[in-house]
């Protein structure tokens, strides 16, 4: 895996109709990791996956596939690396055979192997043996499917996804999750936009959260780990080497999710209600607008934002060790 | 039994004039009708799938040049083709050829008009789907046409339908002459002419099995959409 | 894309008539000739011995004579004298000769509303028929006919103009399948009426034998120095064919009905 992002955006603006729809100061999208965008309807989702396609071309600023310009020589690459399974996937007429192996067939692969690889395709959608059947019988959740299978069944090395969840049945959206995470392990990339925010948690390894055509800076903490043991009060659920405390629940969770604005930091340790104090050195000071983003490392890298006035106060530096506060409550867990 | 019956012992009986007749006239019109369609097929997708300014005002002026009286093509071509033509060196005039140009021409609006409509109500998604997937132009193109081919068919027969039945330009141009250039239309024209109402009759009996047989065709294409 | 437009290439290529050309002779005439069914006894001999093959194509004199102006026809085959001679006259026919002759008849319905039976001249039937307001049906399509039957007017001194007179537009068969179906009057080759008396039980011949009636026929080529291009040698050949004692016995010998349609001019 090389070092270079899959991604690198700078500058970025896209108009269409004279309006301005997406504005990208700098931006870089890790090869190898599922990168979710989430964000309200409009927000300019759908139009940033059309933008890394190549589909739409930026009025102005540079975007660099692997290292090359998307747009110029990067062009072929991305045509041939990425797919993408719209929201509404459009199916062609005829059998879902002839849908799942289309991409195969022009890319010239032999008729026996492009039959094999359909039949593994759909089977891994949960689909076996529909190869036969017309494609316009189909529910909502299985056209997603059959899209799904289309897109994988050529091996991508990104995969693109807009929405796949929206109007689906739960077993497709195990079916997603499903295809999301075998791409990954297989070496892919996935981007991914969605505004379930369930699933985003659970599947993401970077969050992109877009409002009015702008990626805002995410406003939470995001842990992956897994559930302790859970007593009369909390669950304890572990990452890495640190434990946070949340209420109690019942339940196989895999993500803990922290809000910036929940985290309280101070020199020493506070005699207070929150049950999860935990210590560690800043490792970053980053402006951001008139606040300050801090990352404390207390084992995981912790996130807050606090005022330049706190800041001052505590003499904060990078290096310097101090407490992490937040209550159990403000973990919620996924 | 009357005119009738004998117009139909006429067709029973196989008379070779009437089956070379009709002949021509299928032969005429699958030649024009295929070569309308293979000109005007493709620049039916083109226009659909490329969105340009004045479009629609385009397709509204393709759409009535399917109206465009026989006989005004048969008299433009004429003027083109006689030897006193521009073209008149080239000798078409009262040739096969030269009814089968006339009958492209009047062909090619219809398939062009009825392509590129059909194509437009595909949709809009398509290219981009097949983009992603990989498709090079040349695969957009196929495809397009392979989503909408029902209508494609549609717009094929209609065309045949369209010039089978055409008297105008057949007569301008081929002359309706006999064992040559005579087709169904243009031996009705003379047949009824000098009166023999049976070989009329018969004669426009095949024509009238012919027409319904395309329309019938036309019906069960758009029936299996 | 390509593809495509190799098969209209080819499909055009393989339209344009080859040298087989010159193997064929496109001869205009009128309709009332072709109707006549003359050339379908004329012609095959022609096409027997030269080994050619004869494009009739059949419309009004007027048009013939143009489609000879245009170099479209390779020879004309025509009955009205004064086109003719201004067509050659202008340079663009040569070669004429008389081949044939044959009379117009009056034809009207069994009837005879407007008296005209017995009439010794056409213009004189003309005027009664003028004068009782019967229906009249013109070919009104500048054919030979249609020459003829205007001129008789004039000589009648009357204008033919009025909801009795009916320029129909046609060839000489369905005028006189008009004249047949609402019962008027009309002018017809001797030819034509001969060939489909049958078909015309409503009609019968009124007046005949007026030297106005008179009928001629004439072969004319198309000039090679205004259409480098016509099939000139068929043309003469042709030209000689109908002038040759066998063709002319061929005309002579043509009957419908036990009757001759048409007297050659060239044998006695």
């Amino acid at each position: 895996m090389s070092d270079a992002p899959l991604f690198f955006l700078a500058d970025v603006r896209v108009e269409l109709d004279g309006r301005l729809v997406l504005s990208i100061g700098s931006l870089s999208i890790a090869a190898g990791k599922v990168t979710v965008l989430v964000g309200e309807n409009g927000s300019g989702k759908t139009t940033f996956l059309r933008l890394l396609n190549g589909l739409l071309q930026p009025s102005r600023g540079a975007i660099l596939f692997n290292g090359a310009p998307l747009h110029g020589e990067g062009a072929r690459r991305v045509r041939a690396e990425t797919v993408m399974v719209h929201q509404s996937p459009l199916l062609f007429r005829g059998s879902i055979g002839h849908n799942v192996g289309y991409g195969l067939r022009i890319r010239g692969v032999p008729a026996h192997e492009v039959s094999q690889r359909t039949k593994d395709a759909l089977a891994e959608v949960g689909l076996p043996g529909f190869e036969g059947r017309r494609a316009g019988r189909l529910s909502g959740g299985e056209v997603q499917r059959v899209a799904m299978a289309r897109a994988v069944v050529l091996r991508p090395k990104v995969l693109m996804l807009d929405e796949p969840t929206a109007n689906v049945d739960p077993a497709s959206r195990l079916v997603v999750e499903t295809i999301v995470r075998q791409t990954v392990s297989a070496g892919g990339s996935v981007i991914m936009s969605t505004h379930t925010m369930e699933l985003a948690y659970r599947l993401c390894d970077s969050m992109l959260r877009m409002s009015e055509g702008q990626v805002l800076p995410f406003a939470e903490n995001i842990f992956r780990g897994s559930v302790e043991r859970t007593d009369e009060h909390f669950t304890h659920f572990r990452s890495g080497q640190t434990v946070l405390l949340c209420p109690a629940r019942q339940g196989d969770f895999s993500v803990a999710v922290l809000p910036l604005d929940d985290v309280i930091i101070s020199r020493v340790p506070l005699s207070s209600s929150a049950r999860n104090q935990l210590r560690g050195r800043v490792s970053r000071v980053q402006p951001e607008g008139a606040l300050l983003r801090i990352t404390v490392d207390c084992g995981l890298p912790i996130q807050a934002v606090i005022t330049p006035p706190a800041a001052e106060e505590l003499g904060m530096e990078t290096g310097r060790e101090y407490v992490v506060a937040f209550k159990a409550s403000a973990v919620r867990l996924y | 039994m009357g005119v009738l019956g004998r117009a139909i012992g006429l067709l029973v009986s196989g008379d070779p004039e009437v089956w070379f007749i009709t002949w021509t006239s299928l032969r005429f019109s699958l030649f024009s009708s295929i070569i309308a369609c293979a000109a005007a097929i493709p620049l039916g997708v083109l226009i659909a799938l490329k969105r340009f300014p004045g479009r629609r005002a385009l397709l509204a002026v393709l759409s009535s040049l399917m109206a465009l009286p026989t006989v005004v093509v048969g008299l433009l071509v004429y003027a083109l083709i006689s030897r006193s033509g521009p073209l008149g060196k080239m000798g078409l005039l009262f040739t096969p050829g030269a009814v089968i140009i006339g009958q492209a021409i009047l062909a090619f609006p219809v398939v062009l008009s009825l392509t590129a409509s059909a194509l437009s109500s595909l949709n809009p998604l398509l290219p981009e789907v097949l983009t992603t997937l990989g498709a090079t132009r040349r695969g957009i193109f196929w495809m397009s046409v392979r989503e909408a081919r029902g209508a494609v068919l549609s717009a094929a027969l209609a065309s045949f339908g369209r010039v089978i039945g055409e008297v105008g330009a057949a007569m301008m141009l081929g002359g309706n002459i006999r064992w040559y250039t005579r087709t169904l239309t243009t031996a009705i024209a003379l047949q009824t002419g000098m009166g023999d109402f049976e070989l009329g009759l018969a004669l426009g009996i095949i024509l009238m099995i012919m027409a319904l047989g395309v329309n019938a065709l036309l019906h069960w294409v758009v029936r299996h959409e | 894309m390509r593809k495509a437009t190799l098969v209209v290439l080819a499909l055009c290529a393989a339209l344009i008539p080859l040298s087989a050309q010159s193997a064929r002779l496109k001869m205009a005439t009128t309709t009332s000739t072709l109707d006549s069914g003359l050339l379908s006894v004329l012609n095959p001999p022609f096409e027997k011995l030269t080994g050619l093959t004869v494009d009739v194509i059949a419309v009004g004199s007027g048009k013939a004579i143009k489609l000879g102006e245009n170099g479209d026809v390779d020879v004309v085959f025509v009955h009205d004298r004064k086109l003719e001679d201004k067509f050659i006259a202008q340079g663009y026919g040569v070669n004429r000769r008389d081949v044939m002759h044959n009379d117009f008849v009056v034809v009207g319905p069994l009837s005879d509303p407007a008296r005209i039976s017995g009439s010794a001249a056409a213009a004189d039937a003309f005027s009664r028929i003028s004068a009782s307001g019967s229906t009249f049906i013109s070919r009104g399509d500048a054919s030979g006919t249609n020459a003829k039957e205007l001129d008789i007017w004039d000589k009648a001194g009357r204008k033919p103009a009025g909801s009795w007179y009916k320029d129909a537009g046609q060839g000489m068969g369905e005028v006189l399948v008009m004249a047949n179906s609402i019962g008027a009057y009309t002018l017809s080759d001797r030819g034509t009426w001969l060939a489909m008396k049958g078909k015309l039980p409503a009609l019968k011949i009124l007046c005949e034998g007026d030297s106005a009636l008179f009928n001629p026929y004439g072969v004319i080529a198309v000039n090679p120095q205004k259409h480098p291009d016509v099939n000139y040698m068929a043309a003469m050949q042709y030209i000689a064919w109908v002038t040759s004692v066998q063709g002319q016995r061929v005309i002579r010998d043509y009957t419908v009905d036990g009757q001759a349609l048409f007297t050659p001019d060239v044998i006695r």
